[in-house]
């Protein structure tokens, strides 16, 4: 004889009359001893578990307890402004590249000018001489940062922090360093220093 | 249960007749409104709770878990199911991964876990009360699923359907684990019969 399967014991379980129960699966438990006595024994341990007293707080509990969790989510980030946020980041992750790439591009060209042989192009009018080279970097990188908050650049991670300067001119060749005096050596007597 | 409105809240008179308004309420940036749900639930998911962990202290904690969860993923609810049912799915899941990492620590029972102490003999009262404590330890040592089922079902009188929905499991899958529960139960409570 088949016996009924757990899912059904446990529908009998629940309901002992049987009246929810197919009429096949009800004529089958009353001619069975078996499931009766499973069913019966699973029964008293529900009881048993029914029982069981659960913990009531004080009433008082209560408003106590809504406002720990209004305080707890008063230090959350407010659930729409996370959209805000995740934007933000994003934008400041954008800037971080954008500017990484103007500013790698900007020292190619500028260690470029250094090594480039010092033919005179005065006479050259179609080529673009030094100072307009610089100018239409500075021009670009104008462009590109132009409305950028410093705190976008800060949040991007590319603020300069200290031993930063001495690290790029510890990194930079002989020739390299020689130019970088003479350039600020000129720009000082240019500001009359 | 009596609706009740932002203006209760002193959040300003929206009036916010299911979870569903306040969940976009919330995302509307009123906070106020998840006061609102926390006020509905805090019962039920502090009994959930309590029937995890097994002391004020602990539940307490893990309810406040479980409503700054929810409040974290508020975005996520797409109504697919009640809300009472998403609630109580990260409830199950705070309460199975929190106390799953230790043994829960019972409270002793308090006077009022007890019938009419007038009435009730004093070694009935304690007989009554070590069998509480057994009940509770049994339960503590079924397995995950097996334990969220039967409290779920048994304590918080959910039909089988609505603990499939919670649980992520079927329906079949779900009186099978009751089932297994019940039969854990009576071997540790009642011996091998």
């Amino acid at each position: 004889m088949m016996h009924l399967s757990r899912e059904h014991l446990v529908e009998f379980v629940e309901d002992p009359a049987g009246s929810s129960l197919p009429a096949e699966r009800r004529r089958h438990v009353e001619g069975c001893e078996t499931c009766r006595r499973e069913a019966a024994a699973l029964r008293a341990v529900l009881h048993d578990v029914s029982g069981e007293p659960g913990g009531e707080p004080s009433p008082l509990f209560w408003d106590h307890f809504s406002a720990r969790v209004a305080e707890a989510i008063r230090d959350e980030a407010p659930v729409q402004a996370v959209r805000v946020w995740a934007f933000a980041g994003q934008r400041a992750a954008w800037t971080a590249v954008a500017l990484t790439i103007v500013l790698g591009s900007t020292m190619v060209a500028w260690r470029a000018t250094l090594h480039a042989p010092t033919v005179q192009t005065a006479g050259v009018e179609d080529s673009p001489r030094q100072d307009d080279l610089e100018s239409d970097l500075a021009r670009k990188i104008r462009s590109a940062a132009d409305g950028w908050q410093w705190d976008d650049v800060q949040s991007a991670g590319m603020g300069a922090h200290p031993g930063a300067a001495e690290g790029v001119v510890m990194e930079l060749t002989p020739d390299e360093r020689a130019e970088l005096a003479r350039l600020i050596e000129t720009d000082m007597r240019r500001n009359g220093a | 249960m009596t609706s009740r409105t932002l203006e209760d809240t002193g959040a300003g008179g929206v009036a916010l007749e299911d979870d569903a308004a306040a969940v976009r309420a919330c995302l509307d940036g009123n906070r106020a409104a998840f006061d609102l749900i926390v006020g509905r639930h805090q019962r039920q998911i502090y009994r959930l709770c309590y029937r995890f962990a097994g002391n004020h202290e602990d539940a307490s904690d893990l309810a406040q878990d479980v409503f700054i969860r929810a409040y974290r993923g508020l975005r996520g609810f797409k109504g697919d199911s009640t809300f009472a049912t998403w609630l109580y799915r990260i409830g199950v899941n705070v309460c199975l991964n929190r106390v799953a990492a230790r043994r829960p620590v019972f409270a002793p029972l308090g006077a009022a876990d007890h019938a009419d102490a007038r009435v009730e003999r004093a070694d009935a009262r304690l007989l009554r009360t070590e069998r509480a404590a057994q009940v509770r330890a049994a339960i503590a040592r079924l397995p995950r699923k097996q334990r969220a089922t039967l409290i779920l079902r048994v304590y918080h009188d959910m039909p089988h359907e609505q603990i499939a929905g919670i649980l992520g499991s079927s329906v079949g899958a779900v009186k099978a684990n009751f089932f297994h529960a019940l039969g854990n139960l009576r071997k540790r409570l009642r011996g091998p019969s």
